[in-house]
């Protein structure tokens, strides 16, 4: 923890190491919530542009992932409004590119496990990215979301459960396919 | 869902998002290298204007002065009825024939601690986060020019106390000041360290109770070993008084370092 006037001098000489640390993440946090890359990429620069400015508030020491992401969800909502579409409507497959998932342990394979995905909520799909893609704790998970650790590990809880069961259905529609 | 199952899903999610990463960045390689070299640039050129600008500048009084708008009525009102407490004790107990005296002295001087510790212990529960952001300066200035406003008030009900009990003559002044101010000073230390070692919204709690123990404690000693306020024990009252105030400054600084950290601890905690 450091006090407004510290966090200043700091930041001068650690801004390019923050941006270059987090970038991607950030990155491919707003590609999934804007229609292009272009777009994303200005969402991303207005993220550290907004980290920079709101400096004085901000209060972890070294760990700026969860704080930039939150940043970059209002970010996020600010473009979609300006542009009037809700990133929660964006397919999700769109935005990022199938990839093939050689060492799943289930039946269902990368294929199953994008289109059960896509048939989660857009508070599932971003609760798991969170938690999974990022890499956040609950804790920086229900900071992000800006609700109580509590409600982040049930909404969690809840998705890996819709999860799951959107896989079992894609593996009986599966088998049914075969047998007819 | 079974722990295994569950498990299972979180690793193949895993898999599928770094897969999905490495992915999407072979192929945005060469943009997000240009953008990322953007956003750098543009960071330091907001990082440089923003160096540019200054704080309005305010003199120490000026900015001491402004604080006293963040002081509630409330307190104020306090700090009144105390000080007209502190009179009538003064008159009361200027004489000191009466074997309760010293009770209303005493009494003030502990209430007054917990009007002072109500004011400076109000931001802890929000990591000082209020402080720094309602304005542009930064939180230890703040919570010292917070700290001084009550604190001058405090010491100006003790002056009242003393000025009364004074025109009893000089040694009547100096007891009535020893006998409200060590209560004061004991319970501000105190409070001041149990709000510093309490986590977020109990640190508040924490200082009332500590003020209010060394309020019952005065009343008891007053009732129940009404010797202690004898003469004889003067000397003992100024050596006490003396540690107090010694305990109560070091407490100061290290609430104004806990300050200055943010409050490290109860913020961790509370997010």
């Amino acid at each position: 923890m450091r006090v407004a006037h510290e966090q200043r001098a700091r930041m001068n000489g650690e801004v390019r190491g923050i941006v270059e640390a987090h970038y991607a993440d950030v990155l491919a946090y707003c590609r999934r919530r804007t229609r292009s890359r272009e777009e994303a990429q200005d969402a991303t620069q207005e993220v550290f542009l907004r980290f920079i400015r709101a400096q004085g508030r901000y209060r972890d020491a070294g760990k700026p992932r969860a704080y930039l992401l939150t940043i970059a969800r209002n970010v996020c909502i600010d473009i979609g409004r300006a542009h009037v579409y809700d990133w929660a409507d964006l397919p999700p497959d769109e935005a990022l590119p199938d990839v093939r998932l050689p060492d799943t342990e289930d039946a269902h394979g990368a294929d199953g496990l994008a289109r059960a995905y896509a048939s989660l909520t857009h508070e599932h799909r971003e609760v798991l990215e969170l938690r999974f893609d990022q890499e956040l704790t609950v804790t920086e998970t229900a900071r992000v979301l800006g609700i109580s650790r509590f409600a982040a590990k049930r909404r969690i809880d809840a998705a890996l459960t819709a999860l799951r069961a959107a896989l079992q259905q894609d593996v009986r529609d599966a088998e049914k396919g075969r047998t007819t | 869902m079974r722990l295994d199952e569950r498990r299972a899903i979180e690793h193949d999610l895993r898999m599928w998002y770094r897969a999905q990463r490495e992915e999407y960045m072979r192929d945005a390689h060469a943009w997000s290298d240009d953008g990322k070299d953007a956003c750098i640039k543009a960071c330091e050129a907001e990082l440089e204007a923003l160096s540019r600008l200054r704080a309005p500048r305010v003199s120490g009084c000026v900015f001491v002065a402004r604080q006293l708008r963040f002081v509630n009525l409330g307190t104020w009102v306090a700090l009144t009825v105390l000080a007209m407490a502190a009179a009538w004790g003064g008159v009361i107990g200027s004489g000191a024939r009466d074997v309760a005296a010293p009770m209303l002295p005493t009494l003030s001087g502990a209430l007054l601690a917990l009007v002072f510790l109500s004011n400076a212990t109000r931001s802890k529960a929000f990591g000082m986060a209020e402080i720094e952001a309602s304005c542009r300066f930064n939180a230890v200035a703040v919570a010292c020019a917070r700290m001084l406003v009550v604190g001058v008030a405090c010491v100006a009900v003790l002056v009242v106390g003393t000025c009364v009990s004074s025109l009893d003559g000089g040694r009547a002044a100096a007891r009535t000041l020893m006998w409200m101010a060590t209560p004061y000073a004991l319970a501000c230390a105190g409070g001041l360290m149990c709000a510093r070692r309490a986590a977020s919204v109990n640190a508040q709690v924490a200082a009332f109770v500590w003020a209010g123990s060394v309020t019952a404690g005065s009343a008891m000693l007053v009732a129940c070993v009404p010797g202690a306020f004898a003469a004889a024990a003067e000397g003992l009252w100024m050596a006490a008084c003396l540690a107090c105030a010694l305990w109560c400054a070091v407490e100061m600084r290290a609430w104004i370092r806990s300050v200055a950290e943010g409050c490290a601890d109860s913020y961790a905690f509370a997010w």
